[in-house]
């Protein structure tokens, strides 16, 4: 199986995270939305050209819309090796797939042979760069095609931080080739639980790495008076990081943009409107954009 | 110097264990530990992986309720995290958990409900095949059929329990959890569970029916599984059943197969 549609030109429109709730939704009644997003774990096979209900689902998507993978299980920042099996299994899910971009996160996912399904921070030293740089050129080798690494949210500190960490993606993608997808509610999470700026973060970025943006809500907790941004996807998208999408357009220009929301899913027509109103955002910088390659 | 895998190592351990650096111990070496930062992670850990065994489970959740679920999870999950990143896959293991864990052992028939989910999950997510063309079959000499080894099916589990589990999972698919079971007579559980046209679809079995599909399943010849089942055995019919309920995928003769 091959998509029978040829990618269709992606404008740098915002996208939605598709997710099991909507999938049938979007089969049987085509949806308005630029494209989906979808995590590349949920659709892979245990072999090459297996088709399952999940891949057939995708798949058929496929036929109708540009589709974006995102891995949720590489473990690039892992100090052990990389998965070959999982990473054979993505190999087969892009071929057939032709997604537009494929990303991952700057995150490590376990060890020891345990999984633990969550994004581990590292500490950006060169010893981690060094791993990341190496995991990162694999992939890339593997998959034949450019990957986007993802911004973590952060929660703890290192005694030993090593550097900032866009100076950290900086020399990632000046060593690998790599592109990036800058997480927006990420970087104002991790700012806020770390004490950071994230409009700086943002300027020190390597504009032109950049290949798409996340945006996303969180929750506030306290935890012994400390308050804490605790990255959910379970809301909208926050005011704070609305407005650090509107600068992030300023520095990188228009971008494919994502909708992301995981937990406490709701209607998709919501999904639809927070997509409305990136593509809103976006718009005049777009007009601009145009404005300078008419000139 | 390499201090990332130790770091990593020792954090994992520390997440994986869901439990908080107490004051006054050591943290892991190289990080800052905040106790209610790590919590994050190790809530999140516990959390996720739960509702995937949820999603799983659902019957298994009905019967004993979510506490006892969410409680017997969590001991499973820091026995036997996942190895796999398709986490929604996770879980294969927690029947045999379920056998061995002690707070279950007041519902002897948990493991074999769990079974069977597994058996309806691996349907589910089974590779797309067809079943076999019969006029394949029609073709093999009448003196070779006793010989016909057959590809089973993924998409068609069979399971079976010297209990009833196949009562209670149906009780509780069904949300009729107020019915009255007499456990006692209720009998024991052979099942076949397949992909059928509108979804899953479980189907009770005789002692015969199973032994015979058991036996194909397994790789024996259908000459084999067809004396497996016993006299009286109408083979006809059953393997008509068999094919027409798209367990066999291809087949081989055996002897010739290389």
């Amino acid at each position: 199986m091959s998509p029978g549609k040829s990618n269709t030109p992606i404008v740098a429109r915002a996208g939605i995270g598709l997710r099991a709730p909507h999938i049938d939704l979007v089969l049987a009644s085509h949806p308005a939305a630029a494209w989906f997003e979808v995590h590349a774990e949920n659709h892979m096979t245990d072999r090459p050209g297996d088709i399952t209900p999940a891949f057939r689902a995708l798949w058929s998507v496929r036929q109708d819309y540009p589709v974006s993978l995102h891995g949720v299980g590489l473990s690039l920042g892992g100090a052990e090796p990389l998965d070959d099996d999982h990473l054979a299994r993505l190999k087969d899910l892009v071929l057939r797939i032709e997604p537009f971009a494929v990303s991952e996160h700057l995150a490590w996912c376990g060890a020891g042979g345990a999984f633990l399904n969550d994004l581990l921070p590292l500490p950006y030293t060169d010893e981690a760069l060094c791993t990341v740089v190496r995991h990162v050129d694999a992939v890339q080798t593997a998959l034949g095609r450019r990957l986007l690494v993802e911004n973590p949210s952060a929660y703890l500190a290192f005694a030993d931080p090593g550097m900032a960490e866009a100076d950290f993606l900086a020399e990632l993608v000046a060593r690998s080739g790599c592109g990036l997808l800058c997480d927006l509610n990420n970087s104002h999470v991790s700012a806020h639980n770390l004490g950071g700026d994230a409009r700086a973060w943002l300027r020190r970025l390597p504009a032109a790495a950049i290949g798409e943006i996340h945006l996303a809500g969180f929750v506030r907790e306290d935890a012994d008076g400390d308050s804490v941004l605790i990255d959910t996807h379970s809301t909208a998208v926050d005011g704070a990081v609305w407005d650090l999408y509107a600068e992030a357009l300023s520095l990188f220009g228009p971008c494919p943009t994502l909708i992301e929301w995981d937990a406490d899913i709701p209607d998709f027509r919501v999904l639809q409107d927070e997509a409305a109103r990136a593509d809103a955002i976006a718009a005049p910088f777009a007009a601009a954009n145009d404005d300078v390659r008419a000139a | 110097m390499s201090a990332l895998p130790d770091l990593q190592a020792a954090l994992a351990a520390q997440i994986r264990l869901g439990i908080a650096t107490p004051e006054g111990v050591v943290p892991p070496a190289g990080l800052l530990v905040v106790p209610q930062r790590l919590l994050i992670h190790q809530r999140h850990v516990r959390t996720s992986l739960t509702a995937v065994l949820r999603s799983r489970f659902p019957a298994v959740v009905k019967l004993v309720g979510d506490g006892f679920f969410a409680f017997a999870a969590a001991q499973f999950i820091a026995a036997s995290p996942p190895a796999d990143p398709r986490v929604a896959r996770y879980g294969d293991a927690l029947p045999d958990f379920l056998a061995r864990f002690g707070p279950a052992h007041a519902y002897p028939w948990l493991p074999d409900v769990a079974r069977i989910e597994n058996a309806a999950f691996a349907v589910a997510d089974a590779p797309l095949q067809d079943p076999i063309d019969p006029a394949r079959l029609a073709a093999i000499p009448t003196e070779q059929a006793a010989d016909l080894v057959f590809l089973w099916n993924p998409a068609a589990q069979l399971v079976s329990s010297n209990l009833p589990a196949a009562v209670l999972w149906r009780v509780a698919r069904e949300g009729r959890l107020d019915t009255q079971i007499d456990m006692a007579n209720a009998g024991p559980t052979r099942l076949l569970i397949r992909r059928a046209a509108d979804g899953v679809e479980a189907r009770d079995l005789s002692p015969v029916e199973f032994a015979f599909r058991a036996a194909l399943a397994g790789g024996s010849s259908l000459g084999v599984a067809a004396e497996s089942a016993g006299d009286g055995f109408d083979l006809a019919a059953n393997l008509a059943t068999v094919l027409a309920e798209g367990c066999v995928t291809d087949f081989t003769l055996e002897g010739t197969r290389s």
